[in-house]
Order: C-alpha cells, then structure tokens, then sequence
C-alpha cells in the first residue's frame, strides 16, 4: 500500500477500506499539523483545526472525486477550516503567537554547549518573524515552505488568483527578510 | 512564472525554517481520528444526508403537530371540564369522600364476622352500578386481602382447634404482619406443605395490603384535592356572575317584551353600573347593540383586517367578555361597517361594548 498514491488511497477508503485512510493519515500527519499550527498561532488552536479537518475528510468521503491531487483537497478543507475557526474566535487574520508562546522545554530544548546559540536564536527569531506576517501572506509562505505547494496549487488553495498568491508570497519573503536582519 | 525567483525564495530563510522545532499531533489525536475513520467505515455506507434530513423533518413536523393538536384540543375542552367539574363535583364529592367502615379495620372483626361483611359486600357491589372506578378497585383489592389474610384460620377451624380473634386495638400498619403471625405460625401447628402456603397467603396479604393502603391514600388525596379546586371555581363563577345576571334579567325581560328602547337602557345601566362587568353577548344582544333592534345574524365576515379568522361576532363576543385584548380601535371602526352598513363603531351601544374592554 505505500506505493498507492494519496487519491487511490481516498477512494479506498471511500469504498470502506479503513486501512487505506491510515496509511493517508500517516503520511500528511506530520507536516500538515505543522503547517496548522505555525499557520493558526498556537497549538491548541492548530490541533483543533487539524482535528476537525480530518474529521471532514472522513465525514465528506463520499463527495471525494480526483480531480485534484489529495494533498490540494486536504489543505483546501484545511483552509477553510481555519477561517471558520479563527472566524468564531472574531480573530480573522489576527495572528497572536509570540516568540514566548513557542514550545519550549522537549520540542525547543535550551541551548546546551554543544548546541548551536545562534541557530536556535535565529530559529526563534524567524518564528517571530513569521508571527508578526499577515495572516495571508504567512499562509501563502507556509503552504510554500512546508507543504511544498507549487504557486498553482497555493492560489487553488487559498481561493486567490496567481498573481495574488505570488504576490503575498513575494511580500512575505522580503518582510522575513528585513524582519531577520534586525535580530541579526 | 519562475518559483525560483529570487523575491520569491530565499534558501537561507528556508533552511531556518528547517530548523524550526518539529510539533506532532497528540495521541490522542491521532486516535480519535483514525477511530472516527474506523466507525465511518464500519457504519457500512454513508446515509444520504437528504433522506435523512427528510425523514428527520418528517418525524419532527409530525411530533410538533400532534403536540399542537393536542394543546388546542384541551384548551378548546377546558371550559367543559370546568363547567362540569362546578356542576358534579361538589354532589358527588361526599359519597366519592366516603370510605365504607369496614374498610378501615377489617383485622379488628373475627374471621366469621370479616367473611360475612365479605359476602355482603359482594352482594351490594353486584347490585349496584358502577359508579366510580376507583372506588371499584379499592373494594376489589380489600376483598382480595381479606381472602389471603383470614384463609389460613378458616381452614384451621375444620380441624376443630380455636382460633383466637386479633385484639381490636391492631393498627392498620400492623394488621398483615399480626394477622400472617397468628394465623400461619404463632397458634396452627401443619404440616410443612401447609404452612408454606400460609406463609405464602400471608406474604401476599401483607402486599394486597400496602397496595391498598397506597391506593386508598392517593384516592383521598385526589378527592380532597378536586373537592377544594370545585369549591374554589364555584365561589369565583358564582362572584363574577352575580351582578350581570341580575340585570341581565331587566334586558332579557325588555327583549322578551320587543321593547328596544328599554332593554338598550337597561344594558345601558348594566354597563354603567359595573364597567369591569363581563358581559356575555348573545346574538340578541349583538343586534341591539349594532342598531337593528332585531335578532342579529351574525355574519360569517372574516375579519381579516384584525388578522382574525374569527367570524366578527365572534370576535365581538370575546371583546366584551375581555377575554382578548383589545384590538387597533381604527382598525375595528374599519370593520364594523362591513356589517351594519354604518358605523357602527360610533354607535353608543357600540361604545359602551368597547368600554367593558381592559
């Protein structure tokens, strides 16, 4: 089954094969609850997209066709999610993490000796920096930089024109940039 | 389009968010969802969510309008239960109230005594009818206990050995447990086929006695209960209605006569004398006051403009009984000439109706 691709695994698990659905699962869980979590600010609220996200891909797998790659429909349905989300919270577009907010302790150890001080700095500098982006262009930077979405696929997802998506992408890189360059 | 155009990425920037610390979804996450996908799958196929909905709303309309139905059905009854809760209840209430002597205390009699009451018992529920259920049962239920309670001496005297009579001072609470004491184990002496059944008949006494004594409580307190609500109703119907009947007499006797005038006056007084007054308005009543000094027809005009379905007279009826709030006086004055062919919302007859309104 791990050479099945993402759609024959769907509709598999459309025609009832529930193991067809974990191996799916296995293979988007990682990077799509980071991209969630980074994307809504924090990891509650990250985990609770996510949560609800797969519980439409579960609940809505009769109305699946290919027409897209899985992976599209997954982030599509991520999307969409999250605006719901943020929208109950009356936070649209409102990002609220800061560098204080981010995992410590197991997943973000203190600097050691031997650790790397200005890679972890930088590291958490950048999460700052990502902090501090529209809500959009963050997203169109994070489906770029951890999904691996081509622009095509970016703008299907967000529901934005190409040239919207490459613009917030643009903007995104250059505010990441000067962002960068002060905590250099 | 070029993906890698420099204002587009910047590899060092990537390679910093490479070094991002890694976040995985919780167990229990993960467990939830792959549970959730389990059950889906498992649940066989989905439903079509349209049936359902369907089916779901078929269910609900059907709930709501039996719900509907039923509440309007006992409003629409409600006057009908009172009026014959006022006529009924109070004569019935004495002999209902009434719980015959030997009912009270039948353990206190000996066991020849108890049968004969039985028999008569028997005898006059046959003979006469059915007059309350309740009462019925209750009696059923005494005989029965009495049967279970005395059956174990009435087959020891066969065998010759004295049987003596419970003291009268017995409570009630204690008759089952006296009475299966002295007659099962306490005075006979059987065999031990016997005197499981006596156990046994003694057990059931005991049973068919709380039962009863339960029942007998809860028919009292039913009793006491409509007897004061009776009370209540009547005082009130009799409060409300004293002074309209009483000159209602004048109108209906002016009515009777053909004199108009005169029965216009006397409502006039009527309503002059006691604005607060419900006036029931018949159909006599309702021409008089529209104008025509001759028996209404009361008209089956849909008063829509009141947002009423309510035929008009009807309508006025339940405006001078006050039983409905008033309702746009511009909006009457509208309507009544659909009727009477003038105004007659400025009738004074018609003002004084709309006078009794709160």
């Amino acid at each position: 089954m791990h050479d099945t691709s993402d759609e024959e695994l769907m509709l598999a698990f459309q025609a009832g094969n529930a193991g067809a659905f974990d191996t799916l699962y296995q293979r988007h869980r990682g990077r799509f609850f980071r991209f969630l979590v980074r994307e809504a600010g924090s990891r509650e609220a990250g985990e609770e997209i996510y949560q609800e996200a797969w519980l439409r891909v579960v609940r809505d797998r009769e109305k699946y066709r290919v027409q897209a790659r899985f992976s599209t429909y997954l982030y599509i349905l991520a999307h969409s999610c999250l605006m719901d989300y943020l929208r109950k919270q009356g936070r649209l577009w409102q990002h609220e993490e800061t560098v204080a907010e981010l995992p410590d302790d197991a997943s973000c150890p203190l600097p050691t000796p031997e650790s790397d001080w200005g890679r972890q700095l930088t590291a958490r500098a950048l999460a700052n920096c990502m902090a501090q982006l529209p809500a959009e262009q963050r997203e169109v930077f994070l489906l770029k930089e951890e999904a691996e979405f081509s622009l095509t696929d970016i703008a299907d997802i967000t529901g934005a024109g190409l040239e919207a998506a490459k613009s917030r992408l643009r903007y995104a890189v250059k505010k990441l940039r000067t962002c960068l360059e002060a905590f250099a | 389009m070029n993906d890698q155009d420099k204002d587009l990425h910047d590899e060092k920037i990537s390679a910093l968010y490479r070094q991002l610390p890694d976040v995985q979804p919780s167990a229990e996450t993960d467990a939830l969802i792959r549970a959730s996908a389990r059950r889906a799958v498992g649940a066989g196929p989905q439903r079509k969510g349209f049936s359902f909905d369907l089916k779901q709303l078929t269910a609900t309309a059907a709930v709501l309008m039996l719900s509907v139905g039923l509440v309007v059905q006992w409003q629409k009854n409600e006057p009908e239960k009172l009026q014959e809760a006022l006529s009924s209840a109070p004569a019935a209430m004495p002999e209902s109230l009434a719980i015959p002597d030997a009912d009270v205390a039948p353990a206190a009699k000996p066991p020849a005594e108890i049968f004969s009451h039985r028999t008569t018992q028997r005898s006059s529920a046959a003979d006469k009818p059915i007059e309350n259920l309740t009462r019925e049962a209750t009696a059923a239920v005494r005989q029965k206990k009495q049967e279970n309670a005395y059956s174990a001496p009435a087959a020891s005297s066969t065998g010759g050995m004295a049987v003596p009579a419970p003291a009268p001072a017995v409570v009630a609470e204690d008759r089952a447990e006296t009475d299966a004491g002295n007659w099962s184990s306490g005075v006979l002496s059987h065999e031990p086929a016997s005197a499981a059944r006596e156990t046994s008949l003694a057990g059931e006494a005991e049973k068919s006695l709380r039962r009863d004594d339960a029942l007998a409580a809860s028919a009292a307190a039913q009793r006491s209960k409509t007897a004061s609500r009776a009370k209540e109703l009547k005082a009130e119907a009799a409060t409300k209605s004293a002074l309209p009947i009483a000159k209602n007499t004048d109108y209906r006797s002016s009515m009777a006569k053909g004199d108009y005038p005169q029965a216009l006056s006397a409502l006039n007084d009527l309503v002059q004398t006691d604005k607060n007054a419900t006036l029931l308005v018949d159909r006599d009543m309702m021409g008089l006051l529209l104008g025509r000094q001759e028996t209404a027809e009361c008209q089956k005009l849909s008063a829509k403009e009141l947002g009423e379905e309510k035929p008009l007279c009807d309508f006025l009826v339940l405006q001078a009984q006050g039983l409905k709030p008033a309702a746009n006086p511009e909006k009457l004055s509208g309507v009544l000439p659909l009727i009477s062919g003038e105004s007659a919302y400025r009738h004074p007859a018609a003002k004084m109706l709309f006078k009794l309104k709160p």
